[in-house]
């Protein structure tokens, strides 16, 4: 039936497009707004994800499995802040590179951790039971089929509560007088702390949430997937919410939100280019026919990717947004005036 | 300074005790001790590199003492931060401008703000009621001193964009925001012409009155200096050469060979 190839697939990417957009807004707090420059976030959201599926499968589900569930996401957040407390701490007292490099270092070690560890499953990695779609099946008694779209539905709007209350959070911190210390911290962290900035308190508070958010995130990706692995939350997929971070502003929750959808849907949009399409790609004289060699558009789209992130960073090196806000009150906003030329200055 | 003076007029709100830095193997500050009292405004001059703005770095935290104490308000602030002492009533403007050039007008002078909150980490996230008011407190201050800076105008332009001497103004509103008791200005009247420093010095003394300030100004501007303080201290070499009202300062011999020499070197 249509409507189930339209609510399985579009369904899917966009569960895991909020999950992007989540992890990416969390990140956009620590290094956008607060200017640390952090490159592991993609360990913390395998710490929420990987807390989520040992406390699925470790304990007994059955009855209580869907307090369980419900406890899956608290205790990621718990864990992942707590990693973010272990981790801040040390790591920020180093500066630019080298906590760009310590905070690597850290999600390397996590997904080695995984990968030796029996009981985190090894490189084989864990699967979670599939605790919505038995509810439905047993408690509401629904059939195979209706449970798999019930299943489907909820996720997405898990996925999508889980991205809007990340970003809900965020803009209420980032509009106080905490978030306002936080980027004073990004523009000049000497004149902020001599306001009364107290720079370790707002940069561990800003690791700390910024990886339990991420921990949040990674018990809806570890639910939803049923699967856990540590390839799953390796460097490449921390690069990527970085280039997000990046590509929409450092300092834009909304630039975020456009250039999460914008990565994310590259690669799904292209896998609809027809197989006939080629792309002639190198040139070998030992291959057959006129020596050049073709790919699909779909098997190309790191390429498109890097095009893509070339033009952002040629036209709009701030980003999309820069630091501002997209808000339909502000485009039927008249301009502010120009600043008014000081007598004699 | 004689001990009799400090009787007389109360305890200080600030004061050093020979308080020295060195840098490697330089002394930039020897042996420096001063006393504010409550209300009065203090001039620091001396030629460049006499240690003026090292000075303020030590009293505001930015350096640790190699040798001697500081006490504000009571308290030692040996080893503390500068976001102590912040804290503790001691704000300060920059010799060279350090604004959050990015940031509005607005927003700069409620970064000012810092020391005074009280808002929750959680209440400011479910916006609870007191946030609200405290938020509304902190932009409605933030408004009055602008208009007394007579930034209104331009609130809503970014920092960085602002003409010099308004940009030397917003650091002093943003300074203030934190409701200060002692403020620390370095060179304020630098870049301005007569009738703008006669305007700084009425604002000075009008931010004083107002705020129950005590100041301590850094300028090489003389006849600004000598119009606004009472007594000012100067530093040569990072040795206090000289204190007293303006007009022991001016005809002291010392003072007049650390000013002359520079002339002469010039
Ligand atoms: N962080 C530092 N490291 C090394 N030397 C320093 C440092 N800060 C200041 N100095 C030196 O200490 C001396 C005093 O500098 P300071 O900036 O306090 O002078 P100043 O009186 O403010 O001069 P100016 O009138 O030019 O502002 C100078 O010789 C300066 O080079
Ligand atoms: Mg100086």
């Amino acid at each position: 039936m249509d409507f189930d190839r339209l609510l399985f697939f579009w369904g899917h990417h966009f569960v895991l497009l909020g999950v992007t957009v989540s992890l990416a807004l969390s990140l956009n707090l620590i290094n956008g707004f607060c200017g640390l420059f952090s490159l592991g976030h993609q360990g913390f959201w395998g710490v929420g994800a990987y807390m989520t599926a040992v406390l699925l499968t470790v304990l007994p589900s059955g009855e209580a499995g869907l307090f369980l569930f419900a406890l899956s996401f608290p205790l990621s957040m718990f864990a992942a802040a707590l990693c973010g407390l272990f981790v801040g701490v040390p790591c920020l007292r180093l500066r630019g590179d080298y906590l760009a490099i310590a905070t690597l270092g850290f999600g390397e070690i996590l997904r080695n951790v995984a990968i030796n560890s029996s009981f985190l499953g090894t490189s084989q990695g864990l699967s979670v039971p599939n605790v919505i779609r038995t509810t439905l099946e047993q408690t509401f008694g629904l059939n195979r089929l209706d449970a798999r779209r019930g299943e489907m539905i909820f996720y997405m709007l898990l996925s999508a509560g889980v991205a809007a209350l990340t970003l809900l959070i965020l803009r209420n911190l980032m509009r106080s007088a905490h978030g306002r210390a936080i980027t004073a911290i990004r523009d000049d962290e000497t004149a902020a702390e001599l306001l009364g900035v107290n720079l370790t308190r707002y940069k561990v508070l800003v690791f700390v949430l910024g990886a339990a958010l991420a921990g949040l995130a990674g018990a809806v990706y570890a639910n939803y997937q049923r699967y856990v692995s540590p390839n799953q939350f390796g460097f490449m997929q921390g690069v990527t919410i970085l280039v997000i971070v990046v590509m929409g502003g450092m300092g834009s929750f909304t630039g975020t939100i456009v250039a999460g959808v914008l990565i994310y849907a590259l690669p799904v949009l292209l896998s609809f280019a027809p197989g006939t399409w080629q792309v002639p790609v190198f040139y070998d004289p030992t291959q057959g026919g006129d020596g050049w060699v073709h790919r699909s558009p779909k098997d190309l789209w790191q390429v498109f990717f890097s095009i893509l992130l070339i033009v952002v960073v040629l036209l709009r090196p701030q980003g999309i947004m820069g630091t501002r806000e997209f808000s339909l009150a502000a485009l039927f906003r008249r301009k502010p005036p120009a600043p008014p030329k000081e007598a004699g200055a | 300074m004689s001990e009799g003076a400090r009787v007389d007029r109360g305890d200080a709100v600030l004061s050093a005790r020979g308080v020295s830095r060195c840098f490697g193997g330089l002394t930039a500050v020897c042996d420096f001790d001063l006393d504010l009292f409550a209300g009065e405004i203090v001039g620091l001059i001396g030629p460049n590199g006499a240690g003026k703005t090292t000075v303020f770095n030590l009293l505001t935290g930015v350096y640790e003492p190699t040798r001697g104490n500081i006490s504000v308000r009571g308290c030692d602030i040996g080893r503390m931060k500068p976001d102590g002492i912040a804290g503790l009533g001691v704000a300060r403007t920059f010799q060279n401008i350090r604004l959050f050039r990015d940031m509005t007008v607005l927003e700069n002078v409620k970064v000012g703000c810092q020391p005074r909150k009280r808002q929750s980490l959680l209440g400011a996230l479910v916006r609870s009621k007191h946030f609200r008011a405290e938020e509304a407190a902190f932009e409605r201050e933030a408004l009055e001193l602008l208009e007394m800076m007579g930034l209104s105008e331009v609130r809503g332009v970014q920092a960085g964009a602002l003409a010099y001497g308004q940009q030397r103004r917003l650091e002093i509103a943003r300074a203030l925001a934190g409701r200060p008791k002692i403020l620390l200005l370095d060179e304020p009247a630098a870049g301005a012409n007569e009738r703008e420093s006669a305007d700084l010095q009425a604002l000075i003394r009008e931010i004083r009155a107002r705020f129950d300030l005590t100041i301590l100004v850094i300028e090489h501007d003389m006849p600004f200096v000598m119009g606004l303080v009472a007594r000012l201290l100067v530093l040569d070499h990072g040795e206090t050469i000289a204190c007293g009202t303006p007009e022991e300062v001016r005809a002291h011999p010392k003072v007049i060979e650390a000013y002359l020499g520079q002339e002469a070197a010039k």
